[in-house]
């Protein structure tokens, strides 16, 4: 185990109820402050293994451990200090109007109404939702979703956010601003993605993940730069 | 308490939805057999189940199909997860019979033919896709509305129970703190209003998408006759009588 990881999956494998194999014996630590992209093409498990590293899946094999502590014996102490923003963001939208939405954390954080109507208030003018405020989510269209999304998860300020694909399916406008928050944002960021374009501009270390669902490589931005590793593995 | 029920609601919409999963990364032997074929064995095999109250004649079904399973390279820890569920619920409900009006070997016995036939269910569920299924009850001259009807149902649980899945998973995602059980009432409650509403707009995203493509049930897979499952399902029936 590598001493000072904030998040550590160590030999994790999980696989699907019909079989397909998400990813095998994969070990991999975050630093804490640490924003980190997973990398690879459509189907190599990203996703699945941020999902996993995030608590919201149990490993077949291995375990996940946050500052050295199990995740899934502590996940309730545990679980205030993730946000996970959804690749779909029809997955994370359940209640019943966007101003609900943005108040679910806040509610349950006990946070005086005073405070909470002035965050609400903060971040529906920054991800501009003031006119959508009492519209059901899912009337909304796919940018006006995903900018409820992240802001939902950064209204009450996780230390460790997971981002699944932030910029899929948005507008330029939309996706301005979602990278404009995440350069922003102070704490540990894991991102999947496969747009290289994001990558660079929002993390500091790179995960490669090829289309057998390994780890192919792990590093700094230069990563990146081999243009004919990742025509090779399927990214570009 | 109230996350043990939130809990108990996710593993049955996860069991649920994967009920109906075909096992499509394996090519055993039975993913070739005619789905006709499939659905009159599986039938039997069903009925050898529930025709009995004999431990033995049940024991020689259930054995019969998990060594079947397990000899064309299926998971029978798969085949044994996705029907213990339905066991374990039959238990429960047979338990105050048999404890006030019959007896305990009722008790084992009821489950274990539950258990028996949803595991001949599932054997056929694990090796064929749906759109076969529908196919072999077509050559069957299962009337039209009938297949309709199940192809239908098929559609709408299964995006139901995504829909339920996806909601508890990211109500999961979203909880940062054990809230009280009046809270999570609340909570649960606006869930389900939405839950519903999301049912409702899932089925007319559904029916435009059957409108778009067309609601014809063809295949055409290069089967094989399925001889062997044949003998060995007529071979299962005879010592059943036998005994």
């Amino acid at each position: 185990m590598v001493d000072d990881a904030l998040i550590s999956g160590i030999d994790i494998s999980y696989t699907y109820p019909d079989g397909t194999k998400g990813f095998n014996r994969l070990t991999v630590h975050v630093k804490k402050g640490e924003k980190v992209a997973l990398i690879g093409p459509n189907g190599c498990g990203k996703s699945t293994l941020m999902m996993v590293l995030a608590g919201l899946l149990k490993p077949e094999t291995g375990r996940v451990l946050i500052e050295g502590r199990d995740m899934h014996s502590n996940i309730d102490s545990i679980r205030r200090r993730i946000g996970f923003v959804f690749q779909d963001p029809d997955v994370f939208l359940f209640n019943p109007s966007v101003e609900d939405e943005l108040r679910y954390s806040l509610v349950q954080l006990e946070m005086d109404v005073s405070e909470m109507d002035m965050l609400v208030n903060e971040f529906s003018k920054v991800f501009n939702l003031e006119n959508i405020l009492h519209k059901p989510p899912f009337r909304l269209s796919g940018g006006e979703k995903k900018r409820v999304e992240v802001a939902s998860v950064l209204i009450y300020n996780p230390d460790i956010i997971f981002l699944d694909e932030p910029t899929s399916n948005v507008d330029g406008k939309t996706r301005r601003k979602i990278i404009e928050t995440l350069e922003t944002y102070n704490g540990t960021l894991i991102l999947s993605t496969h747009e290289l374009e994001i990558a660079e501009k929002i993390a500091d270390r790179i995960i490669l993940m090829d289309q057998e669902k390994r780890m192919v490589l792990d590093g700094g931005l230069e990563t990146l730069e081999n243009r004919s590793f990742l025509e090779e593995i399927g990214v570009i | 308490m109230h996350l043990l029920i939130e809990k108990s609601i996710k593993s049955a919409a996860s069991y649920f939805q994967d009920f109906f999963i075909h096992e499509y990364t394996k090519v055993s032997y039975l993913h070739q057999v005619h789905p006709s074929v499939k659905i009159l064995c599986t039938f039997a095999l069903i009925l050898l189940s529930i025709a009995t109250f004999d431990g033995r004649r049940i024991a020689l079904v259930l054995i019969s199909l998990y060594l079947l399973a397990f000899n064309i390279g299926l998971d029978v820890r798969i085949l044994f997860k996705r029907s213990i569920l339905f066991a374990a619920f039959s238990f429960l409900i047979v338990l105050p019979i048999s404890v006030f009006e019959r007896n305990y070997v009722y008790l084992f016995l009821f489950p274990l033919r539950v258990f028996s036939s949803i595991s001949a269910l599932q054997l056929f569920i694990l090796t064929t896709r749906f759109s076969e299924i529908l196919y072999g009850l077509k050559k069957l001259k299962i009337p039209e509305t009938m297949i309709n009807v199940i192809w239908l149902t098929y559609r709408y649980a299964i995006s139901m129970f995504r829909d339920l899945l996806n909601i508890l998973v990211a109500r999961e995602a979203r909880r940062l703190k054990t809230s009280s059980h009046l809270d999570t009432l609340k909570g649960g409650s606006k869930a389900l209003g939405l839950f519903l509403l999301r049912s409702f707009e899932t089925a007319e995203k559904i029916e435009m998408a059957m409108n778009s493509r067309g609601r014809g049930i063809s295949y055409d897979g290069n089967y094989s006759s399925g001889l062997f499952y044949i003998i060995y399902t007529a071979g299962v029936a005879a010592w059943w009588m036998m005994l």
